[in-house]
């Protein structure tokens, strides 16, 4: 599958189990003292019916700053919406977020049943070991190719799990 | 205690729903220790309902378009009862995979006394072909059903469950809010125990069985 290399600003190069993510750019404004972005763990469903998905992945900040998502893009798909299952009760429900915020030294998951991100109007047909580019873009970091692999809903569970075991981001 | 953590997030959104946030964020760390009505039946990872529930009458479409009495189609059977939909990305896939995953590891003379039925709960989209479509993923014998709006949130007020809601969102689009628990039925036509969203595929494994072996109350 293609891979887009960074191509400008300072950019720290990254090689992690299932994905290779290249980290570009800065953001204008308050430059914060160290950035320090790792994403691992990249998987997305294979999807039910074709039209929508779901992507995981576990984002680590070992800066010094907090750092935020704002925006994902793919190619794969129309729209990547940043959703959170909010449960009330025993209801479950999504709904949109705007940014997700990664704290210093914090490993962030994203992990079913928690937080999502929604590829929606998927333009190709994805099937189990495909990998496919997603742009994840930080408000400080930058934007940062990540390659996340699909596969079966039966397998989500056991792949996030083994994956974040393996970069001991469990 | 993690119950009663969960306790405690719920009060918090309670009081403060800027908070709402911050709870989910917190709840995605308990989200195996849902379903704060019942306990661990010794035995069972799911949770046991303080009063089994019964199976409650009516009939719907499955997906060949034929009408579906619960009842009668699945009277002695361990019937795991779900209501969800299809454009549902995360939970109700992931519920319905783990499920049909199980179940294929299964000897048939365990998989033919269980009987899974997925009732859509969003009746404008999932038409009974797209219900067939998207349940094959799983098991190509999952029971889809679809029914109005109306009669599907009867059903799910009448067996405990919370009705579902439609949720609209920007640009057009909608969600649905719905009970992430399957109710789990024993041969004795009674669900005693439920599961919540975080059941593992281990768990089912290890359930499954004994359900399908359970003797309630003579044992």
């Amino acid at each position: 599958m293609r891979f887009h290399s960074a191509t400008t600003g300072r950019s720290i190069l990254a090689a992690i189990l299932f994905l290779v993510a290249g980290i570009m750019g800065c953001s204008p404004g308050r430059e914060p003292e160290s950035i320090d972005l790792e994403v691992t763990a990249a998987f997305a469903a294979e999807p039910a019916t074709g039209e929508r998905t779901a992507l995981y992945f576990t984002v680590t900040n070992r800066g010094s700053d907090d750092d935020e998502l704002i925006a994902v893009s793919t190619e794969v798909a129309a729209t990547a919406e940043i959703h959170t299952t909010v449960r009330d009760g025993e209801m479950m429900r999504m709904e949109e977020k705007d940014a997700l915020l990664v704290h210093a030294g914090e490993v962030f998951r994203l992990a079913p049943g928690g937080i999502h991100i929604m590829l929606l109007d998927l333009q190709e047909t994805l099937r189990p070991g495909d990998r496919i580019n997603v742009t994840l873009s930080f408000r400080h970091a930058g934007d940062m190719l990540v390659r996340a692999e699909v596969v079966p809903y039966a397998e989500l569970e056991e792949t996030l799990a083994e994956a974040n075991d393996h970069a001991g981001t469990r | 205690m993690d119950i009663g953590f969960c306790h405690m997030v719920r009060r918090l959104r309670r009081v403060h729903p800027a908070a709402a946030s911050l709870g989910a964020c917190l709840l995605v760390f308990c989200a195996c220790t849902t379903g704060n009505d019942g306990a661990s039946e010794p035995g069972y990872s799911g949770w046991t309902l303080p009063v089994p529930q019964e199976k409650v009458d009516f009939t719907l479409l499955d997906t060949d378009g034929q009408p579906f009495d619960f009842r009668e189609g699945t009277d002695g059977y361990v019937t795991l009862l779900f209501f969800g939909y299809t454009y549902c990305p995360d939970v109700c896939p992931i519920h319905m995979a783990n499920i049909g995953a199980v179940l294929r590891d299964f000897p048939f003379e365990v998989q033919e006394q269980i009987k899974v039925v997925f009732v859509t709960t969003d009746p404008e989209r999932d038409t009974p072909e797209r219900l067939r479509l998207w349940l094959d993923n799983f098991d190509r014998d999952f029971i889809g059903l679809t029914g109005s709006r109306e009669e599907v949130n009867e059903i799910q007020t009448a067996f405990g469950l919370p009705a579902s809601v439609k949720e609209e969102v920007e640009g057009g689009g909608y969600f649905i809010g719905h009970s992430s628990r399957v109710l789990a039925f024993t041969k004795d036509n009674l669900a005693h125990v439920a599961y919540p969203f975080g059941t593992r595929q281990a768990d089912w494994a290890t359930d499954l069985p004994k359900l399908v072996n359970e003797r309630w109350g003579t044992r």
